[in-house]
């Protein structure tokens, strides 16, 4: 599936210039990164803070799946960035549903999917990954601060609690900060390389998906799912559903038990 | 009310009848025959006219009170037309991507209309939300009247936070939009009918 990459300084959003490309016929595959985002955005074109520190990348899919499944790709995008940072920085990553990556409930990594469908066909899906990867505390914006994390930040906050030698405080340059974590201790994994390993675990479990359907995800998925097993208020539209979560369906949709019944909750903004 | 589906239940959650009562039946495909009675019991006590389940071996539909009349339930049980085609057994490269062994989208909800034979529809190709525009501060798409042409794109539905834009496969006048802005849809829901051009 990995096929090119695209690198650029600074773009208005990766998923608009995938967009573009994907509009003129660009294969699946192609991932365009940039080191920043001039306007990155989240749903509904929310604003998405994006400064160089963070993995910005968006990645082009041409899956061939029924369009009602599509959600499905996000969550495969979630649950391949929290494997990746789990194993290279030892942080508590989890997907919250059905399209975040948290750390202890603060947001690390947003996934952003956009698709454009025909019928019952799947032009496209634009895979969009904003990683939140060395971005200081104090770079947050302040409204951020205590919902947002980084992986330096949560890596040397388990530094911290581990007991080992905090190293030199960050000084706000990439270069001198120190990337705690028991595979990186002398220094941060490049962002290209970061990149490189979402890619390849994504592939992998692209792959397995498009051999096998969701089925193969699922038990990956819940393992790592901070959602599951906790009290939800879900805003669908109109709909509110209040309940604790219980599972994911085979379709990815989220089961909520409200205490009258089991809810299938195909889509929403779930809070705690 | 609606009819959700998830693995091998078919959920039946009703919540805008008096009282707000809440049923939920889970009903694997043999369980439809034997709680059939306790369906036609309980649908007795409620304004529910009409309830279509499908399942992977049965299609069931039951009417009630025909044309404002409250004449008796009718029940009608058919074999599921896939029944011929196990999900395990499609051919090569035909993978199935929900549930395993769910039916065919029975995603029709009770009350949902059929589109009238003289207009062209357009129809939710899956379960989300639906939204008329790209962001809430931005225009509809289309708005009644406008002519769509094919290719055009005429709404969003999210689902799962993936935010879908339905492209339309036809080109027409629009004259009817039967669905909220941020209003949840079902699959195959009638989104837009179009006048033919």
């Amino acid at each position: 599936m990995i096929g090119r990459i695209i690198h650029l300084d600074e773009v208005d959003s990766t998923n608009l210039f995938a967009r573009k490309l994907a509009e003129r016929g660009e294969p699946e595959g192609t991932c365009v990164v940039a080191k920043r985002q001039t306007a990155g955005r989240g749903r509904m074109k929310r604003v998405w803070f994006s400064p160089e520190g963070g993995l910005w990348f968006s990645v082009i899919l041409r899956p061939c799946v029924e369009a009602r499944y599509t959600g499905q790709i996000g969550l495969i995008g979630a649950l391949a960035v929290a494997r990746v940072v789990r194993k290279i920085a030892g942080i508590d990553a989890r997907v919250k549903w059905p399209n975040d990556v948290v750390v202890k409930g603060r947001k690390l990594c947003g996934v952003l999917a956009e698709a454009r469908i025909t019928g019952d066909r799947i032009e496209y899906v634009i895979l969009g990954v904003g990683l939140n990867l060395y971005i200081g505390r104090d770079e947050l914006p302040e409204e951020l601060r205590d919902r947002a994390t980084s992986v330096s930040i949560e890596s040397q906050e388990s530094q911290v609690l581990a007991g080992e030698s905090a190293g030199e405080k960050e000084n706000g340059s990439q270069e001198t900060r120190t990337a705690p974590g028991s595979e990186r201790s002398r220094g941060e994994m490049p962002p290209d390389v970061v990149l490189e390993h979402i890619m390849d675990e994504f592939d992998m479990l692209y792959g397995r998906y498009l051999a096998g359907g969701f089925d193969c995800i699922l038990a990956e998925l819940e393992p790592l799912c901070c959602t599951l097993g906790s009290y939800v208020t879900v805003v669908n539209g109109n709909e509110r559903v209040r309940g604790v979560a219980r599972a994911l369906n085979p379709d990815g949709s989220l089961v909520v038990a409200t205490g009258e019944a089991f809810v299938a909750v195909p889509a929403g903004e779930v809070t705690g | 009310m609606n009819i959700r589906r998830h693995k091998t239940k078919t959920m039946l959650v009703a919540e805008d009848f008096p009282g707000r009562e809440v049923l939920s039946f889970y009903m694997g495909l043999k369980d439809v025959r034997r709680e059939l009675k306790e369906i036609i019991r309980v649908l007795e006590g409620t304004d529910v006219s009409e309830l279509d389940i499908e399942t992977e071996d049965l299609k069931l539909t039951i009417k009630r009170g025909f044309a404002g009349t409250h004449d008796g339930m009718q029940v009608r049980a058919l074999p599921a037309a896939n029944q011929a085609l196990p999900p395990d057994r499609t051919g090569a490269g035909a993978v199935e991507h929900g549930p395993k062994d769910a039916a065919p989208p029975a995603g029709v909800g009770v009350g949902v209309e059929a589109p009238q034979k003289d207009y062209l529809v357009i129809t939710a190709p899956m379960v989300g939300t639906f939204y008329r525009a790209p962001s809430p501060e931005e225009p509809p798409y289309v708005e009644v009247g406008d002519v769509v042409e094919q290719g055009q794109t005429v709404c969003i539905i999210e689902a799962m936070k993936l935010m879908n834009e339905i492209q339309s496969e036809v080109r027409g006048r629009v004259v009817e939009i039967p669905v909220e802005n941020g209003e949840p849809v079902e699959y195959g829901q009638v989104l837009f009918r179009l006048e033919r051009l």
